[in-house]
């Protein structure tokens, strides 16, 4: 009987183990950053020696003063310094939101269950502090004071592009976006930025220019808001009275649209469109569309440029697509 | 035997705490704390002196309310919404041959109690509030 309670106590001990080792092994153990193992770290720099005759010598050292390194490490000096984080996270979670002049009573009820959970809340954090890498507070403030900056950075930084396109200087604009700040633009401010990037090309007709900026660390924002915030503002522009506007709509739509259809309805727009030129450079253009999947048979309206338009040179280049196509 | 017992409770009891606070334990919302917000707008020094010194009787007497709240006052509330759940699902009247509505009238009135307590049981505890 005793045999058997033993064994089974060894069985709940060992599969307590394993899910432990599971976990540190998954979330990342303390022991894996080395901000978190200072001793560690000095008995590396100070008594690993540069020689490899003298590291194969001290080699025999180098497991138990190591496991001595990472046992102080783990139980002293890690512990002692996430003590504050614990203490801090545990005030942030129970201690913080505290109204005593609107709600006495409340207050008064849970203030038991504050004092009742706080070692317990404390503890498990410890626990998880100590044991897992965990960001420390600071790194974590300092972080978010870092994505603040940024984000007032780039805020500004697409103001001034803003401003050039509101005094009429879009090719200022665009060279102004094209050269792409050293830090990451944070998440809120992106898709302003794509929509005014894109603003910039279609108003100076540099629409072309945007395949660079696809290639360059800001080109996936492009694609990623063009369902949402740039179709919303290319649908605001699509009835413009300039040509040159209406023609960057119809580029930049057949060139970053992930939808077949899309496509297709801007390159019918743009044969149909009263400017003679802009016709043309669709006509010029569909040569590079044949390659995205728009084949020219599928587009009656090349043959009707071809028979009839009021451009006597847009029949001939539509009869000279249909030519080199059908070829 | 003794020890796994309470081992067994030591486990009940945690995984219900965790339910509880993941779920969001009923008393969690303010809205389902009514006898203790009556006591807030009864009861509300303004000095941090009367505070403290009215502390020794609010902790008791808020804890009571907050107890009263939790087992009795939300429960009892939470009557007619758990008969209204079971209403809906079983009773409400449907488009449905005599056939079917026969057929299901046994089961309908063996099920009848345990979802109203299962439902009334979960709506006392954690906060369902949402899905009314």
């Amino acid at each position: 009987m005793d045999r058997e309670y033993s064994f089974r106590a060894a069985l709940k001990v060992a599969g307590l183990l394993v899910i432990m080792m599971m976990a540190l092994s998954m979330s990342g153990c303390a022991f894996f950053n080395r901000e978190n193992t200072p001793t560690l770290n000095w008995v590396e720099d100070t008594l690993w020696p540069n020689d490899t005759t003298a590291r194969v010598a001290v080699f025999p050292l180098v497991f138990p003063a190591g496991l001595l390194a990472v046992s102080v490490d783990a139980f002293v000096i890690h512990s002692a310094s996430v003590v504050g984080d614990a203490g801090s996270d545990t005030g942030d979670a129970l201690w913080d939101d505290m109204k005593w002049d609107e709600r006495y009573m409340t207050e008064s009820a849970l203030l038991p269950w504050r004092s009742i959970t706080t070692p317990i809340v404390f503890t498990g954090d410890f626990i998880g502090r100590a044991w897992f890498n965990i960001p420390k507070r600071i790194d974590e403030e300092k972080a978010e004071t870092e994505q603040k900056q940024h984000e007032e950075q780039a805020e500004r930084w697409i103001e001034e592009g803003e401003q050039l396109l509101k005094d009429l200087r879009p090719s200022d604009a665009l060279d102004h976006f094209l050269k792409t700040p050293d830090y990451p633009v944070p998440e809120p401010v992106q898709a302003r930025m794509a929509r005014a990037v894109v603003e910039a090309a279609i108003r100076c007709g540099r629409t072309h220019e945007l395949e660079s900026f696809r290639f360059n660390r800001y080109g996936a924002l492009l694609e990623r808001y063009y369902p949402g915030e740039i179709a919303h503002w290319l649908n605001e522009m699509g009835q413009s009275d300039n040509p040159i506007v209406r023609w960057g709509i119809y580029e930049f739509t057949a060139d970053f649209s992930k939808n077949h259809q899309q496509r297709l309805e801007a390159t019918q727009k743009a044969l149909h469109d009263p400017n003679p030129v802009v016709r043309q450079r669709m006509l010029l253009f569909l040569d590079v569309r044949q390659r995205d999947g728009i084949c020219v048979d599928s587009i009656p309206e090349v043959e009707r440029i071809a028979q009839k338009d009021s451009e006597p040179m847009n029949q001939i280049v539509a009869e000279q697509l249909l030519r080199d196509l059908r070829r | 035997m003794n020890g796994h017992r309470v081992f067994m409770i030591g486990l009940f009891s945690l995984a219900t705490a965790g339910m509880l606070l993941s779920n969001g334990c009923a008393c969690f919302d303010r809205q389902n704390r009514r006898l203790l917000n009556q006591m807030d707008d009864w009861i509300h020094p303004k000095s941090i002196t009367a505070q403290v010194a009215l502390a020794p009787l609010s902790v008791p007497v808020g804890t009571l309310g907050l107890a009263t709240d939790s087992a009795v006052v939300h429960p009892a509330c939470m009557i007619p919404r758990a008969a209204n759940d079971v209403y809906n699902l079983y009773w409400k009247p449907r488009e449905m041959d005599f056939m079917r509505k026969a057929l299901l009238f046994i089961p309908i009135m063996v099920l009848t109690p345990p979802t109203f307590v299962s439902d009334w049981s979960a709506r006392s505890l954690f906060d369902v509030t949402e899905y009314d």
